[in-house]
């Protein structure tokens, strides 16, 4: 970790309502794991700069952290039911974003070249990678949260809610990310870019459907019935429907 | 100087919670000197205060909650320290991982001392009360509920003023103090009423036996058992009223989210 900041010394009573930049910046510090997770959380612009700038050291230490966690994550939500779930679920849902991001970027380029951003491919794929490994990250401190209720509670409509309730967080803060780097980068609205959000949302809910189950068992590693993800929730929400 | 005499005033500074001093023990680098103060609030003061709310029960009981409660503190802050230090970050508070696992000790600690405190009041109160079965024994257990559940509640708040003036020195700002210590706050108490009801019983009810923890422990989650409260409460004025305390927990934090979270 690189030296703790020095706070701003306050002694004023008044302090300013609000301090949030997204300033894309040169890297400070060794390019480690623990420097970039930093940057993340605290600076992801200077990773964004990092990567816009050829550097691929950032670019595979970014998609490392996002498999690790992502992997994390899914074991030990994949704790719940054990078994074949503590290898399938880490799997599916690490191999799930990955296609969701593939199949994603694509998209991600037209919309934010339709907001005015004049940027390049590799520019937004790593805009992109910058988000999913922010919204991995926090998966990976929502984990232990996961494991506590996983030992807890037999209910796998909870531990699904709850993991849709720290997706939506992770990709709350991740997509707050995307829009401050387009800001950045010069993109005149973000009305586009909020319409590939809720895309990219749905994808990825589909995509927790499309390679179910992640939580609980089944007889089968994937499913044999296809069925969008809202359907699969309200069949799920029945309690007099088996597990499929 | 003494140990003892190096805890003392640290102590003092902490009750005082003067942010600017705070700050400065925050940017401390982590000694023995800088962490026992606080471990030793938290334990003496819930075990001390945990004590109190068992020994109605039974003697036994006292000791079991007095081991418990510092515990449900500490395994807490042990879930949820790497979100808390994410989010810290992430929210521009200007703290670490190790800065935010500090203040929150801190927090904790404060809780810990406002409790102690109390709690020869309440071993005072416990002491002149009718015993479990003795005549007018439900209406003080229904009595001595209250009371605690109202001093919680005045320790848990005076504690995260502290905290949110702390964060709001340190970051220099207002709503990022309020928005990291809304964040902080939600994941504590989602995690630490799961917890607690891992680790029941505290009160412990005169019906039941007296244990260390239930023998189900880790059988069914907190919240679910709140979902079937809810929706098993026939009598409507006990619905409405168990409703009403929901949104007096939720809707604070929303509004105050909602007010900081503007550009």
């Amino acid at each position: 970790m690189n030296p703790e900041l020095t706070p701003p010394s306050v002694t004023s009573p008044t302090l300013p309502k609000q301090s949030s930049t997204f300033m894309i910046e040169p890297m400070e510090g060794p390019m480690t794991l623990s420097n970039i997770m930093e940057n993340l959380l605290k600076h992801p612009g200077r990773l964004l700069h990092a990567c816009q700038s050829g550097n691929a050291e950032v670019a595979s230490r970014l998609l490392i952290i996002t498999l690790i966690s992502l992997s994390v994550f899914g074991l030990l939500l994949g704790s719940f039911s054990g078994g074949t779930q503590l290898w399938a679920s880490p799997l599916k849902i690490t191999l799930g974003m990955v296609v969701a991001v593939l199949i994603c970027l694509p998209s991600l380029y037209i919309f934010s070249a339709l907001d005015g951003l004049n940027a390049r491919l590799h520019q937004i794929a790593s805009v992109l990678l910058s988000m999913v490994a922010l919204s991995g990250l926090l998966m990976l401190g929502f984990a232990p949260v996961i494991w506590v209720f996983s030992t807890s509670t037999d209910s796998l409509a909870f531990m699904g809610f709850l993991a849709l309730i720290f997706w939506i967080i992770g990709m709350y803060f991740g997509t707050r990310l995307l829009l401050g780097a387009a800001g950045s980068l010069g993109s005149q609205s973000k009305s586009y870019l909020k319409l590939w959000i809720i895309i990219f949302t749905i994808v990825t809910l589909q995509m927790s459907t499309s390679l179910r189950p992640l939580i609980g068992t089944a007889d089968e590693l994937l499913p044999t019935e296809k069925r969008f993800f809202v359907q699969h929730w309200l069949y799920f929400l029945d309690s007099n429907n088996p597990p499929r | 100087m003494k140990p003892q005499a190096a805890i003392l005033p640290k102590l003092k500074t902490l009750a005082r919670g003067e942010p600017s001093l705070l700050a400065a023990w925050l940017r401390e680098p982590v000694t023995l000197e800088s962490v026992t103060p606080l471990i030793l609030a938290i334990i003496a003061g819930c075990a001390a205060y945990g004590f109190g709310l068992g020994l109605w029960r039974a003697p036994l009981q006292g000791v079991y909650v007095a081991i418990k409660m510092p515990l449900l503190i500490f395994f807490t802050l042990l879930v949820n320290g790497m979100i808390n230090g994410m989010l810290g970050q992430l929210l521009g508070s200007g703290m670490s991982f190790r800065q935010t696992l500090m203040a929150c000790l801190m927090s904790f600690a404060i809780f810990g001392l406002i409790v102690g405190s109390l709690s020869p009041i309440i071993i005072a109160m416990v002491m002149d009360s009718p015993r479990p079965g003795q005549a007018g024994a439900s209406d003080w257990y229904r009595l001595f509920l209250l009371f605690n559940t109202a001093i919680i509640a005045f320790a848990g708040i005076v504690a995260n003023h502290k905290l949110l003036r702390l964060i709001q020195s340190f970051s220099g700002s207002t709503a990022i103090g309020w928005r990291t210590l809304i964040s902080w706050l939600a994941g504590n108490l989602f995690v630490g009423a799961q917890l607690s009801y891992n680790l029941r019983p505290f009160f412990g009810n005169p019906e039941l036996p007296v244990q260390f923890l239930r023998d189900d422990p880790f059988d069914g989650n907190f919240y679910e058992a709140v979902w079937t409260m809810l929706s098993s409460a026939t009598d409507s004025i006990t619905s409405i009223i168990l409703w009403l305390c929901l949104l007096a927990l939720i809707l604070p934090m929303l509004l105050a989210l909602k007010r900081f979270n503007a550009p």
